[in-house]
């Protein structure tokens, strides 16, 4: 597996090329925030294959490049939601092991920031959306929602392994043991909640 | 990527050194020499590092100037003296690391994690280092003068003697750090976050 960071200015969102393989194979595509000349040469130059669109959630700086991608790469988006941006989607819920092209995906929802966000773990990296990033949580609403949010990460995403990748949507990657250690709001509310 | 597949070690967690079954710590003598040797020739040949794995490495006076480097873990490894000068790193892991008197001038990294390592009279000087992740690092004697910084993060560390002088600090995230003696001058700390409000 081989995973591409893709910073999107517009919006300041990491987009994220994830590859079953070095060159001539599937693709996915997380966030489909903005495509632009540096990603399309990469996905041309190695030959990848996109076979989808992968939504973490939908807030219009995470997607607004669906219609770009669709133009070039037809392929299904996949959310949590029925459409996204006008566009149909399949749609998933939580489960393990999901099948899409040759990947093999565990998909969280995690809801907090906002109702529909999804998390999808795939290999040892996991793509957290706007619910981790690197030393803090994502912003909430209420806090109620921020509540849930931090009862979500820690039932759902801190239950890996010390060793899984984090990639979230804004901001640098990090381990789950990194955030273990020093994400101060996870510290704060475990404080908090004991 | 490096190799996800866990060391067979009874116990052990870390991702193993290829192609080998084990990782770096729970190699024999043999494997490990093999597998240093292998480094040492792709760095003298000063091409792609990629996908190598070699956690709680030890090196010393190691010349990696001008190399690109990437989707790599190298956590838990001992850096001294060595040369990082000019060299491009994108998505690779130094977590907890030790560098002591390493020169990272002109590095070119992004989206990669020194988080929880301890750094040492090291010279980052011009530097571009974006999305890159520093948290909780303890930082003592070292010189980021003339660097880009956006969008790191350097929240939870110790920061100490630091010189920040003239870089570009929009989006960088200190919050929850101790600093002391850190100098900011000509550089733009207003656009940079200190306090969890801001973020």
């Amino acid at each position: 597996m081989r995973i591409y960071c893709h910073f999107c200015d517009s919006g300041q969102v990491n987009t994220y090329l994830v590859t079953a393989g070095e060159y001539d194979c599937d693709a996915l595509i997380i966030d489909p925030a903005d495509l632009d000349n540096g990603l399309i040469s990469i996905i041309e130059t190695n030959r990848y294959h996109i076979k989808g669109l992968l939504v973490t959630h939908d807030h219009e700086q995470h997607v607004r490049g669906i219609g770009t991608y669709k133009k070039i790469y037809p392929c299904p988006v996949y959310a949590y939601r029925k459409s996204v941006m006008g566009y149909e989607c399949i749609q998933l819920k939580e489960t393990r092991n999901h099948e899409i092209a040759s990947f093999s995906i565990d998909i969280l929802h995690v809801a907090g920031h906002s109702p529909d966000s999804l998390v999808y773990v795939i290999g040892n990296a996991i793509f957290t959306g706007d619910t981790l990033a690197a030393g803090r949580i994502s912003s909430t609403s209420s806090m109620s929602q921020r509540h849930l949010l931090v009862r979500n990460i820690i039932s759902k995403i801190m239950e890996y392994d010390d060793n899984y990748l984090v990639f979230p949507s804004h901001g640098c990657p990090t381990k789950i043991r990194i955030e273990r250690m020093f994400n101060h709001d996870l510290l704060e509310s475990e404080v908090t909640m004991s | 990527m490096f190799d996800a597949r866990i060391c067979s070690y009874p116990g052990c967690r870390t991702y193993v050194s290829k192609p080998f079954s084990t990782c770096f710590h729970h190699s024999d003598q043999k494997d490990k020499a093999l597998i240093l040797e292998h480094l040492k020739k792709i760095l003298s040949e000063r091409t792609i590092v990629k996908d190598v794995t070699i956690v709680g490495g030890d090196f010393e006076n190691l010349d990696i100037s001008g190399t690109h480097i990437r989707a790599s873990n190298f956590s838990f490894s001992t850096f001294r003296n060595c040369n990082f000068s000019s060299s491009r790193v994108s998505t690779s892991f130094f977590d907890m690391c030790i560098f002591i008197n390493c020169s990272f001038d002109d590095l070119h990294a992004r989206y990669t994690v020194f988080s929880g390592s301890n750094i040492q009279k090291c010279a980052f000087t011009g530097s571009t280092m974006v999305n890159c992740n520093f948290m909780g690092i303890d930082s003592i004697d070292n010189d980021f003068s003339g660097s880009d910084l956006y969008f790191s993060n350097f929240s939870m560390s110790r920061i100490i003697r630091t010189s920040f002088e003239d870089c570009n600090l929009k989006r960088v995230n200190f919050r929850a750090s101790a600093i002391r003696d850190v100098s900011f001058r000509y550089s733009n700390p207003e656009e940079a976050f200190f306090h969890k409000e801001e973020l």
